[in-house]
């Protein structure tokens, strides 16, 4: 699995926790610089490689030509996963059932990749409500998600953009052109010619990138992604200073510029549903089971 | 772990002796496992492993296997390929060399090397003495299609002398050429096509009368070494030739099935009601990473003292229910996630029906070219009309007024209105036309199962009201009432409301 970051040490002790215990077998970094070293945090751990750049992140495509770099050298042949800090893979069943044998379902069913979208999290109160302690799991303190007010729109590589949620909600003023696109594929079995083209949201072959290859319902997935926590601000005002994401982090000072307006904002709204497991996102359709979850056991 | 761990102390009361052919080329360690279970519940087994494998792999498990020499054999025969004439001669290798081992076998069953057992072998024992028929699936193509999706009759009337994986293309090319010219090589007379799963369990007298036959008849062989996945067709029509009709019995001991695609169903954790409905003996495929069913395998499936009763026919129906299950759960038609007709605005519903109460106050002519004025709404007609042949909205819908001609007679269906959504998806607003008389309540099923708002237009009309009291039908159906919408201009003005929805 590989992921990497900058200035987020605080993140990678959960980080670690929730993927080893997935069944994640060895993890690469990507540290860009942080002020404070990855290798300080990462150092002694067998299961991790770590490499380090002060190349800048806008400038390798947002870290696009740093991933294909090491998953071309070190991934091939392996199932990986690409995702942020602060993104966490979820699948149908992911209580009860590994990784490992998501992945060989996958293998047996010749599937290449597997989609998972973004569902932003957020709290049931005020985004600065929901302060996170170091190695504590995000989703104990954000475990609300919009369940409805997506919008999907075919792309041009067989991929799905999928637009919507609360950042298209409340901070685009509900203009689902502007807003983020969530659709990702972070899960691919990489080959020589994998690559990823624009972030993890769309990769070549361009198969890889359909929810549903050769037009039979396949199993998908979630990232769940921790934005939305106290540490938004932060965050945000780090990035708009630094410019170091798309389009000069122009996402970044909409943030600023809505939490101005209301330090106390809530992302809660009547289509908000919490997480309580795998199943509420199947029963909200927002992740599929399939064939994967055929007789499965409730 | 895996299953099968511990080894039993062999019965003395074994009431029949079966020797299983296994045919592997790789997972040894899985190989080892399911061999010495069998061969600790005082059973043979004749394992063929490939001949391209590593001679490592062989060595290992002939060395793994030795306390059993008196009741397990290893050969390599001949190197197994997919849809070729090797994998009939590795199981008729392995008949063979039961023969001359001088085994004193009833039965002989065919399974793979990552089969797993699910069943304690006194059920099969029991099974097999209540009763003693051969266990093979066995179709004759003139009586039911037995191939899903692709060649059947060709596999038998034309020759194949490319391998399907390896030279795809002159694989087609010879086979397009011999359909051209209409080139056929003769079935011998003996053959009536049979096509069924390569999986098989027969007497030993059943194997032995196969090995006479093929010995009376070379040319049959010569035949079948021509045709395409003989494995399908060689013992599955042969067995027609040697045993009685009614001491066959097409069905097999092991549970496998196949997803829409063709892909094997994969057990895996969480499966384990799934493995106590199935009565069969063996299934494939059991994922090697799903350690707590192998676990529950172990120690709830293969115990014995469970009361079970299988028959020949329960092996049938419960395979034939799976099977339409299976396929069914990889079907794109139910709704999944990020397809289009799935599309989800903000809670509401993808798109609104709009229906028009016909009860004399519009002109459907006038409807059409009201509704032609904005790019977000199409006309639907009537769903339920009876005779559309004579209708004037045929020609409605034939006409370039119209935006879409999606024009369907009773009944649409959920899928139809996907279809149509996914088609359509500037369309925000479908007007449909009810006429009282006509099957309206069922067509509200539909429109409620196809997660599409209603707007009912024509106050005043008994059917409209019906249908607003209709609380059953409409309990999870958001829908607005137009009141007072009684002229065409009203129409346009819903029309305006709907479009900033």
């Amino acid at each position: 699995m590989l992921t990497m970051g900058k200035d987020e040490a605080e993140r990678i002790p959960y980080f670690l926790e929730y993927y080893r215990n997935l069944g994640i077998d060895h993890f690469l970094f990507i540290d860009n610089d942080s002020s404070k070293p990855m290798a300080d945090l990462l150092e002694g751990m067998c299961d991790v490689s770590l490499w380090h750049t002060t190349d800048s992140y806008a400038g390798s495509q947002y870290g696009v030509d740093w991933m294909n770099a090491i998953n071309s050298k070190y991934a091939v042949g392996h199932w990986t996963l690409t995702v942020d800090l602060d993104e966490f893979f979820v699948f149908p069943y992911i209580e009860e059932r590994s990784f490992k044998e998501l992945c060989y379902y996958l293998d047996n069913m010749e599937q290449k990749s597997m989609f998972a979208p973004l569902i932003d999290m957020y709290p049931n109160g005020s985004i600065s409500s929901a302060v996170v302690p170091t190695g504590d799991d995000p989703l104990r303190y954000a475990n609300y998600f919009d369940i409805a007010g997506y919008h999907a729109q075919h792309g041009g590589f067989d991929d799905v953009w999928i637009k919507g949620g609360p950042r298209c909600r409340v901070f685009n003023d509900g203009d689902i052109q502007k807003s983020p696109s969530l659709n990702k594929t972070p899960l691919m079995k990489w080959t020589e010619e994998t690559l990823y083209i624009l972030s993890t949201h769309c990769a070549y072959p361009f198969e890889n990138n359909q929810p549903h290859p050769k037009g039979v319902s396949a199993v998908t997935g979630a990232l769940l992604h921790f934005k939305f926590t106290s540490e938004m601000k932060e965050k945000a005002e780090y990035a708009v200073k630094h410019k170091n994401h798309y389009e000069a982090s122009k996402e970044y000072a909409e943030y600023l510029k809505v939490l101005a307006e209301n330090e106390n904002l809530s992302l809660v709204c009547p289509h908000s549903a919490k997480y309580i497991s795998s199943e509420t996102l199947i029963d909200a359709k927002l992740i599929n089971a399939s064939f994967w979850g055929f007789e499965y056991n409730s | 772990m895996l299953p099968f761990g511990g080894l039993s102390i062999i019965p003395s009361n074994i009431i029949m002796k079966i020797a299983f052919v296994l045919l592997a080329h790789n997972f040894p360690e899985l190989l080892i496992q399911t061999v010495r279970h069998i061969a600790g519940n005082g059973h043979y087994a004749c394992i063929h492993y490939d001949l391209s494998s590593p001679q490592e792999e062989i060595n290992k498990i002939r060395e793994s296997l030795k306390e059993f020499k008196e009741q397990v054999c290893i050969i390599s025969e001949c190197h197994c390929k997919w849809g070729e004439w090797s994998l009939v001669q590795a199981p008729l290798a392995s008949i063979n060399k039961i023969r001359e081992m001088e085994w004193k076998v009833d039965y002989v069953h065919l399974m793979s090397g990552v089969d797993t057992f699910i069943k304690p072998f006194r059920d099969l024992e029991k099974f097999l003495t209540e009763y003693p028929y051969d266990f093979i699936e066995s179709v004759n193509i003139n009586e039911r299609q037995w191939v899903v999706d692709g060649l059947e009759i060709e596999r038998f009337i034309h020759t194949y002398p490319y391998n399907y994986i390896t030279q795809r293309e002159l694989f087609e090319e010879h086979l397009n050429k011999q359909i051209a010219a209409n080139a056929c090589i003769p079935i011998p007379r003996e053959i009536t096509p049979h096509m069924g799963s390569q999986w098989w369990t027969l007497r030993w007298q059943t194997c032995m009368s196969i090995l006479d036959f093929m010995a009376a008849n070379q040319h049959v062989i010569e035949y079948f070494k021509l045709c395409w996945i003989p494995d399908e067709s060689f013992f599955q029509s042969v067995i027609r030739c040697v045993s009685p009709k009614n001491e066959v019995k097409s069905t097999q001991l092991i549970f496998h099935s196949f997803s829409q695609n063709g892909r094997p169903f994969l057990f895996m954790n969480g499966h384990e009601n799934l493995i106590e409905q199935i009565p069969h003996f063996l299934i494939r495929k059991v994922s090697p990473e799903s350690q707590r069913l192998l676990q529950f395998i172990n120690e709830k499936s293969l115990a014995c003292d469970q009361e079970r009763k299988i028959t020949p026919e329960t092996l049938i129906s419960v395979k034939a229910k799976l099977d339409y299950q299976i396929k069914k759960a990889g079907d794109l038609t139910v709704e999944v996630p990020w397809s289009p007709p799935s599309i989800n605005h903000g809670g509401a519903h993808n798109s609104i029906v709009l229906i028009l109460i016909h009860d004399g106050h519009h002109n459907p002519l006038e409807v059409a070219s009201t509704i032609n004025e904005y790019e977000h709404v199409a006309y639907l007609g009537r769903p339920f009309m009876k005779n559309k042949n004579n209708s004037i909205y045929k020609l409605l819908v034939d006409s370039n007024s119209l935006k879409t001609n999606y024009y369907q007679p009773n009944p649409l269906t959920p899928e139809h209105w996907q279809a149509i959504q996914a088609k359509n998806p500037q369309i925000k607003l479908y007007v449909v036309s009810y006429v009282p008389e006509e099957d309206w309540l069922e067509h509200n099923k539909v429109l409620q199962q196809s997660r599409v708002g209603f707007i009912i237009l024509q106050s005043g009309n008994p059917l409209r009201d019906a249908l607003i009291q209709n609380k059953l039908q409409f309990e999870k159906v958001n829908y607005l009432r137009a009141e007072g919408c009684h002229k065409i201009s009203d129409l346009a003005e819903v029309i305006n409301i709907t479009g900033s929805i």
